[in-house]
């Protein structure tokens, strides 16, 4: 038995526990001829940080273009702190679907063209169930890193099957955007939102009252989450069965279309997507804007905003069971088929740990995941809005993770799109993707 | 007698030299494209599903995916192996003999010799992590019997741990037993099933009425404009070299970026031709036009009509350079006048420009994608979506690559049909040597 | 009076020119308004940008920010090697098609049209297959070759029509001259078929040049990408930066129509009346 073999099976028997007698023979008796006819070569090359050879491996990390400079940093970074690996940066385009179908055409040709890529967290059981990408358990178990810290319900997005297939890198939940100009308070409700909205616009103070993500698109699930969560409203429970036709649901979509058909409402609602929004807050046009975290870069630029000292965040307001974000944003994930699993690990831990998530937070503005860093003193003084952000994200509603969610989800856009139109109500609404929903699970 | 040989040996030789100057064409078609044509019909009666492990790839036979089976088998077998130690003793003594039991079916169902050696290396790699990315060592034809060994061998586990779920790390060997099924690879050729799911659900015709609509409005807009455009470019006057350049303007715009230009300017609050439309009355409100279903199509239409009518323009302009301005002077003489000569001169020699113009525009319209996917995406609650827009919402959103090559064969169809109605309309003359008449 | 009416005329047609002009290109000069303000002004409807505090930043920005006079070289060098294979390779094909006898010649233009018949999302994936197992993406040849498949079905039945509408009598006097069918082609007929050439040549072009999914999936290298793609680039996940998208647009488009004013006077030909009366 080779001595690397050796290791790595020690390592996934960390623990107590020893293997059991039937077991072990099997993989003893198996991997004993196997191991010393590939002990050969490939023993020395790969891996084993510690003792490797001088060789410089390339791993391709491919993500989506970064503006603020936050990824060149860290890829600095990491090839300073480990001489034998260098980054090779794929820069993608940062729209997701486009994105999104890259990875698929390269990976379904079975491709190793990227070793990492970064992740966006509605992917992971999709990828894992492709056999796309690698779970990470015994390596995350092996190195201690630390998950416990995170920001809960983030590693869930990419826990599917019992493993865990990719770290999330940075907090990402909805979260209200109010003018500090005209709003003293931020409202707490739903219920409040309207009427601030109404009196607002009525008052001539403002053109329009609340810009949430309303077109035909997966940002329209996010808003949706948020209010039916705000309902107590739950669309698949935790075996994966869809339990969508619930009071919950229903309710937290009619307070959602009667948001978005309010005459306080933008008239061109249903169009809009982050960009829109984001463009109508920072002409000054509207009082509310349910957005993610990143438009606080945007809104306060005065290169591209109008209001610039008169942006404030606060938690999305609540309904009968409490205020919700919907979680979003990025992580890493390992290509199944990487030729250097080690070196995509260790870039994987920097990206996603202390170090990355630091420079993410300082150079890229992306909120960190790590709690413990929102006590760093160079983060609290370069990011302070981050406090506010904190106590915005603190109840984070995933997605639910299923390796069919874009079906499903794209049921809930065709059907919540016509909810928001005002063209269905919301009973028959949940009543029709009750249906197509469970047929989809059913089908699987 | 010898005659006619020699006009047979010149025929002959004719014909080959017709193939010899064909061929460069004909074999760069059969050597790239054809393959995924073909690839696309014998996918369409498969059902694939990239998201879905025991479906992502054609299997005809009962196969196992080694690498999967053995990754699967060894975290089960360390589950067990957690469980068997454990404090509850019932459960103990269950896993125990399920320990036993799932080697004994390992034992079987890798019993055939190559079979047994191939899976030492597998396993071998697994353990040590590293990806073999090698189908033909790792995924292996098995019986039908063992497969159902196999299957009846997990249920039992499934069966018998049940009962325990309370019990730690039972519940998680549930899991990787569930999972342990996908390693087998069964046969998913379904014959026309992806077609009657398709014809079982209105959104394929609501699509296909949709893209019909679009095709009608843009393709006859476009050919109108573009014969007027082509009459324009073809006259001379002063300074048509710029006109003729600055036409082609819009055509030159690649589609995924006009898309998101014009999205930019139908922006129901800062559009500035959407706030046009409402000034002018065409609209009764700017945001009208992304948020109604007429109102959308519309808007695409526009969108499309703008940007290709050029190609048109340009293609009936080469046409226009072909007919012989004899035969103007002529009409001339006869009496005729301007719109006369138009409709009796030009257009009757238009048609075979008019016909490849159609084909074309009507092909690439039918297929529009970049367009609708980038302005509505298929909304306002999907009253917009095309064909193209949901085959591509099929095979990459929920990666159902049976399906969705059934969506593109259905469209193949459908303009194959197209193709053939308008040469039968415009002229088989194509087709025809004029010496051969 | 019939002067004066003609010079009505004519002032009538260059008016109709201008609003025809005016109607067409308006949304390129909303581009090109749009590119000269500051982000923030994107909402304003003015028909000028502020001519007192212009904004050129996003001219100098798209090329700092990305390699973009790589992706314009890169979509020129793709864009012209196709065009010229194309052109090579199916004007023989349709001058055979046109002029000589032979079986088959429906199926063979029934054949080509069927590859444009399957929407490029499903011929997307083999393709790629097949580009990467010849180790060609990240290259030119990697779209060239993909393109060059759109281009020959459009240009094989253009160019088709295009011989078959050249008087017949100047080849067959040719002939007659002791020309092979070769030499009839390439001394007679290729001359006279040079707009037609022409025109499809830029249709060719200009198609691949404005291709996005395959670019966007074969050449994932910033060395490789083209300019529909590179424009994406700009954006952000949840931001378009309107400015710089619009800069873009007009940089790409500004050459292109130059390219088109050089090449136009070849799609128009003093062509054949004369030839064949005499």
């Amino acid at each position: 038995m080779s001595k690397r073999f050796r290791r790595v099976l020690a390592v996934m028997l960390s623990g107590a526990m020893v293997f059991s007698m039937a077991a072990c023979s099997k993989s003893s008796s198996s991997s004993g001829d196997a191991g010393s006819s590939s002990d050969s070569k490939e023993e020395g090359e790969a891996g084993d940080s510690g003792e490797a050879s001088d060789e410089v491996v390339t791993i391709v990390y491919a993500g989506g273009t970064d503006s603020t400079g936050a990824t060149t940093e860290i890829i600095e970074a990491f090839e300073e702190s480990h001489p034998n690996i260098k980054i090779q940066r794929v820069d993608m385009p940062a729209d997701q679907g486009a994105q999104h179908d890259a990875y698929v055409t390269s990976f379904a040709a079975g491709g190793t063209d990227y070793d990492v890529i970064d992740s966006n967290v509605t992917w992971p059981a999709e990828f894992a169930e492709a056999g796309y990408i690698l779970p990470i358990d015994t390596l995350l178990e092996r190195d201690g890193f630390d998950l416990s810290s995170f920001v809960p319900g983030y590693v869930d997005a990419y826990t599917f099957k019992g493993q865990i297939w990719g770290i999330p890198c940075h907090t990402n939940a909805g979260i209200l955007f109010y003018r500090t100009d005209l709003v003293e308070t931020p409202p707490a409700t739903w219920d409040e939102l309207y009427e601030m909205a109404e009196k607002y616009t009525s008052e001539g103070k403002i053109k329009y009252g609340h810009a949430m993500q309303a077109a035909q698109y997966e940002g329209l699930v996010c808003n949706a989450m948020e209010f039916i969560a705000s309902e107590g409203g739950k669309v698949v429970d935790d075996d994966g069965n869809i339990i969508i036709n619930n009071d919950g649901v229903v309710k937290g979509l009619e307070t959602m279309s009667k948001i978005a058909l309010a005459p306080s409402s933008p008239d061109n609602l249903t169009t809009l997507k982050e960009s829109e929004c984001i463009d109508l807050f920072s002409a000054g046009d509207v009082l509310f804007m349910r957005g993610w975290p990143s438009a606080y870069a945007n809104v306060t630029n005065p290169e591209t905003s109008k209001v610039v000292d008169n942006v404030g965040v606060a938690a999305l307001p609540a309904g009968s069971e409490g205020s919700f974000g919907c979680i979003g944003g990025w992580g890493v994930m390992i290509n199944k088929n990487t030729e250097h699993v080690e070196e995509a690990w260790e870039f994987v831990k920097f990206k996603a740990g202390v170090e990355g998530q630091k420079i993410n937070a300082i150079t890229g503005a992306q909120p960190p995941l790590n709690q413990d860093l929102y006590q760093d003193e160079e983060i609290v003084e370069e990011r302070p809005f981050f406090e506010l952000l904190v106590k915005a994200v603190d109840s984070g509603v995933p997605r639910p993770v299923s390796p069919v969610w874009t079906e499903l989800s794209e049921i809930m856009q065709i059907e919540i799109s016509k909810v928001v139109s005002g063209t269905e109500d919301a009973k028959k609404a949940v009543e029709t993707m009750d249906t197509e929903m469970k047929a989809i699970v059913d089908n699987q | 007698m010898r005659k006619k040989r020699l006009v047979m040996n010149a025929a002959r030789r004719e014909a080959l030299t017709g193939y010899l100057m064909t061929a460069p064409a004909l074999i760069l078609i059969f050597a790239v494209a054809l393959f995924p044509v073909l690839r696309t019909f014998y996918l369409s009666t498969f059902d694939l599903r990239l998201n879905n492990a025991s479906l992502s790839k054609t299997y005809t036979t009962h196969n196992l995916d080694l690498e999967y089976y053995a990754d699967t088998f060894f975290r089960l077998n360390k589950r067990l192996a957690y469980v068997s130690e454990g404090e509850e003793k019932e459960a103990a003594s269950v896993a125990q003999s399920l320990l036993e039991s799932i080697n004994q079916t390992q034992e079987e169902l890798l019993a055939r010799e190559e079979l047994t050696d191939s899976y030492k290396v597998v396993y071998d790699a697994v353990l040590s992590m590293k990806s073999l990315n090698n189908d033909e060592l790792t995924v292996r034809e098995i019986e039908q019997q063992s497969a159902e060994m196999l299957k009846s061998n997990i249920d039992d586990v499934i069966a018998r741990l049940e009962p325990y779920k309370d019990v730690e790390n039972v519940d998680a060997a549930i899991e990787i037993a569930r999972d342990m099924e996908s390693s087998l690879r069964e046969p998913n050729f379904v014959g026309f099933n992806n077609y009657k799911v398709l014809f079982s659900n209105d959104r394929l015709g609501r699509s296909l009425v949709n893209t019909f609509i679009f095709v009608v409005f843009a393709v006859f807009f476009e050919l109108c404009i573009g014969i007027l455009l082509g009459l324009l470019m073809n006259k001379v006057f002063v300074g048509r070299g710029i006109v003729r350049a600055s036409i082609l303007i819009p055509w030159s715009i690649p589609a995924a970026v006009s898309a998101l230009m014009w999205r930019f300017m139908y922006d129901g609050e800062y559009g500035i031709i959407s706030n046009l439309f409402e000034s002018i009355g065409l609209f009764s409100s700017a945001s009208d036009i992304l948020t109604t279903k007429s109102g959308a199509l519309f808007g695409l239409i526009f969108a499309d009509i703008w940007k290709t009518s050029p190609y048109m323009g340009l293609m009936i302009l080469a046409g226009l350079q072909t007919i012989d301005a004899g035969l103007y002077e002529a009409a001339t003489i006869d009496g005729a006048n301007k719109i006369q000569q138009f409709f009796k001169v030009t257009l009757p020699l238009l048609r075979p420009s008019i016909l490849v113009a159609l084909v074309f525009r009507t092909l690439d319209t039918f297929k529009v994608f970049d367009l609708v996917s980038v302005m509505t995406n298929g909304g306002p609650s999907n009253s917009t979506e095309t064909i193209s827009v949901y085959a591509y919402k099929t095979m990459f959103a929920n990666m159902n690559f049976g399906l969705g090559s059934a969506i593109a064969v259905v469209m193949f169809v459908v303009l194959a049909v197209i193709c053939v109605i308008y040469v039968k309309v415009f002229g088989a003359d194509l087709f025809k040597t004029e010496r051969e008449s | 009076m019939k002067k004066k009416y003609a010079k009505l005329k004519k002032v009538l047609f260059y008016v109709f020119i201008a609003l025809f002009l005016v109607v067409m290109l308006f949304p390129f000069y909303w581009q090109v308004v749009t590119s000269l303000r500051y982000q923030r002004d994107i909402s304003s409807m003015t028909l000028l940008p502020d001519l007192s505090d212009l904004n050129y930043t996003s001219y100098v920005t798209i090329f700092t920010k990305r390699p973009f006079a790589r992706y314009i070289m890169n979509s020129l060098g793709i864009s012209l090697i196709t065009m010229v294979l194309c052109i090579t390779v199916t004007s023989l094909a349709a001058y055979a098609l046109a002029r000589l006898r032979f079986k088959g010649k429906p199926f063979i233009l029934g054949l080509s049209l069927c590859v444009s018949m399957f929407p490029a999302i499903a011929v997307i994936s083999p393709m790629y297959m097949f580009i990467s197992n010849i180790g060609l993406r990240n290259t030119w040849w990697g779209l060239v070759i993909p393109y060059m498949t759109f281009g020959i079905p459009l240009s094989l039945w253009y160019l088709t029509t295009f011989f078959k509408s050249i008087p017949l009598e100047l080849e067959e006097a040719a002939k007659i001259d002791g020309c092979s069918n070769i030499q009839a082609f390439t001394k007679v007929v290729l001359p006279l078929a040079i707009p037609g050439m022409f025109t499809t040549a830029i249709l060719i072009f200009i198609q691949a040049w404005n291709e996005y999914l395959f670019s966007l999936t074969i050449n994932t290298d910033d060395t490789a990408r083209t300019i529909p793609v590179g424009i994406t680039m700009f954006r952000g996940e949840y931001t378009i930066p309107w400015v710089e998208n619009a800069a873009a647009i007009v940089t790409v488009t500004v050459p292109l129509a130059i390219i088109v004013l050089i090449l136009q006077k070849r799609i128009i030909s003093g062509l054949t009346s004369g030839a064949v009366k005499g």
